[in-house]
Order: structure tokens, then sequence, then C-alpha cells
């Protein structure tokens, strides 16, 4: 009973966010495909209490391969420190457009200062003839808010 | 208005209180008291109301100057609360260089002090290896060496230059690889050297 309460205390302070791929998330240089997502934090999303994430994406494969994705802190202020969180991944089917949700940890996120930047990128593995069109990402928080 | 209030009703209690002192110090009674420690007190206690009249006249003018005008419309009662001043929100403090700096240093040291399990290092460093690899040496990145031990794994990074390192972070953060690991890659501003420039990229495992 009283497990249930605070998980009920919990589950009503917590908050999320939905940002479309469209003003998010940008491709990054190279011939494999490769997308980082900005995560927006700030005194109403405090990047301290982040505690989940997601991203959601299309891709289409005509070959073996492993997309993966992970959230990451970069703060560029000198000296430069980037840091990831272990990656989440799924094994392409092939020759079929497939609708997929990674769930990567927020642990690296959550982390540094409030002036890091956070995104949550998502890339195919070593193959140019994998297609990735990412949707959007969701990030959760703990402050409520 | 609810603090002008309170502020003028501590002044009207001051000046009634020493309206009140003043009438009775008239010189008729001012002798029979004027050695007497009962008018010690009776003035301690208007120089303190005094003073806290002041406080808060200060504390009026600072608000008045800070704030909108306070609404006209009669504010409901509330007890009166102490005039200690508002803390003021500053921004949070950007950790300097040298916090970087430190927080690297600590966690190497914490890496070189760590016990090595051979098989654990040896099956993570030939992993961790191959996904750096598999790169294709972006920017023309060597690995110049790669140890690991029970739980993290640290490797050197070398570029021709810090730009071309800085050019191609992500691609080392995005390691294609499902090793459990968290991935720490630090550019700092100490990593040149006669062969260009030279980052290094901390792994930290779950087991």
């Amino acid at each position: 009973m009283g497990g249930a309460l605070i998980a009920g205390a919990g589950w009503a302070l917590a908050a999320s966010r939905s940002l479309g791929a469209d003003g998010a998330c940008i491709r990054n240089a190279g011939t494999i495909d490769n997308y980082s997502c900005g995560i927006p934090v700030g005194s109403d999303f405090p990047s301290d209490k982040l505690n989940g994430s997601e991203i959601d994406f299309f891709y289409y494969a005509t070959s073996d391969d492993t997309i993966r994705a992970a959230t990451c802190r970069e703060s560029y202020f000198q000296p430069y420190v980037g840091a990831c969180s272990p990656n989440q991944s799924v094994k392409v089917v092939l020759n079929t457009t497939t609708a997929v949700q990674l769930f990567p940890s927020t642990t690296s996120a959550a982390g540094g200062s409030v002036y890091d930047y956070r995104t949550i990128s998502v890339w195919a593995g070593s193959k140019t003839t994998t297609h990735i069109t990412p949707l959007g990402i969701y990030v959760y928080n703990t402050a409520g808010y | 208005l609810t603090r002008a209030l309170t502020i003028g009703a501590v002044g009207l209690l001051g000046g009634l209180i020493g309206a009140a002192v003043t009438t009775w110090l008239t010189p008729a009674v001012q002798p029979r008291l004027a050695a007497s420690a009962e008018l010690g007190a009776l003035r301690a206690q208007v120089d303190a109301l005094s003073r806290g009249n002041n406080r808060a006249a200060a504390r009026l003018a600072r608000l008045e100057a800070n704030g909108p005008a306070a609404p006209q419309a009669p504010a409901p009662a509330e007890p009166s609360v102490p005039m200690a001043p508002e803390p003021e929100e500053s921004p949070p403090q950007r950790p300097s260089a040298e916090e970087r700096h430190q927080e690297q240093a600590k966690l190497l040291a914490a890496h070189a002090a760590e016990p090595v399990d051979r098989a654990w290092a040896a099956q993570t460093g030939a992993e961790l290896d191959r996904a750096l690899n598999e790169l294709g040496h972006p920017g023309k990145m060597e690995i110049t060496s790669l140890e690991c031990r029970s739980q993290t794994c640290l490797a050197h990074l070398q570029w021709p230059s810090r730009q071309e390192a800085f050019d191609v972070r992500r691609s080392v953060q995005s390691l294609n690889s499902d090793l459990p690991c968290e991935r720490r890659l630090y550019l700092g501003d100490d990593g040149e050297n006669a062969k260009g420039y030279e980052g290094t990229l901390l792994l930290t495992c779950s087991r």
C-alpha cells in the first residue's frame, strides 16, 4: 500500500516533452546516416532531473546492419568534454520500411553543467544502404514540470 | 501594500510609545525617574522601535525602487512576517577549465588505481579496438594506446590537429559497439604534441 502510494506520487511528479524531428534533429556529416536531436533543458525542464529518453525513427535497409542510439552531453567550454550513455541497438529487418523506438539511458545526459548541450543520436552501423528517417524524441524528467 | 501597512503599523506603534514616553517624562515627574533603571529600559525600547522603523523605511524604499506600485485595493489581513532581505537569484556558475581538468584527472587516477581483470580487459579491449578501427580512422585518427582494467578502458587517440579531432568527435563518441559502457571523450588544451594533437577516450562500463 505504502509502496503504491509512493509510486503514485512519483508518477504524479513526472513530466515529459516531445519534439518533432523537423525542428530538433540534424544529420551529421558523413556517408553513413547519423542524426543528432537536441534535448531542450532549462529551469522549466532541469537537466539533472532527466530520467528517460526515447527516439523514434523509420529505417529502410537492404543489407544486414545494426542501428544504434545514445544520449550524450557535450561541453563546448574548454576543455571539450563529450559523454554518451551506453548504446541501445536494433538489428535491421531487410527491405521493408520499419518504425522503431529506442530508449537510450540518460545517465550521461543528466550529469554535468546546466550549460552543457544534450542530444539523442541515432546512427546506422557501417552500411550506406541503411537509411534512417528520424521522427522525433521524447524526454522525461522527475521534476513534475 | 500589505508590507507597506505593516511598516506603517510598526512606525505608528513606535510613534505612540515615543509620545507616551515623552509625555510621561514631563519636568514634574522627570526627577522621580531620572535615577531609576526604568527610564533606561524605556529609552532602550524607544531606540529599538526607532531602529526597526528605519530598517522598514529602507526596505520600503528598496521595494518601491525595484517593483511596480502596489495595488490600491485593500489587502486581506495577514500575519506580519520578518523583514529579512529576499535572496537574489543568480545564474549557476559554469565549471571552470581548472575544475574540468581536475575532474578529468580524478577519473584518470581512478582508472589507474583500478585492479586488472585480465579476462574482462582482454575481451573488452579487443571489442573497443575493433569499434574504433571500424570508424575508418576519422580525421586520420590513430590509436596510440588502449588499456582496459576491470571496469574502465582508456584509449589515447592521436590526430594531425586539434581541429580534426574536434570535427570527428561525434563519430568517436558514437561507437558501433554494444559494450555496456559510457563513453567520455576529452579534448583538452593540454593535448598538443609534436605529432599533432592527442585526446583521451574513457569508457566506464557496467558489469
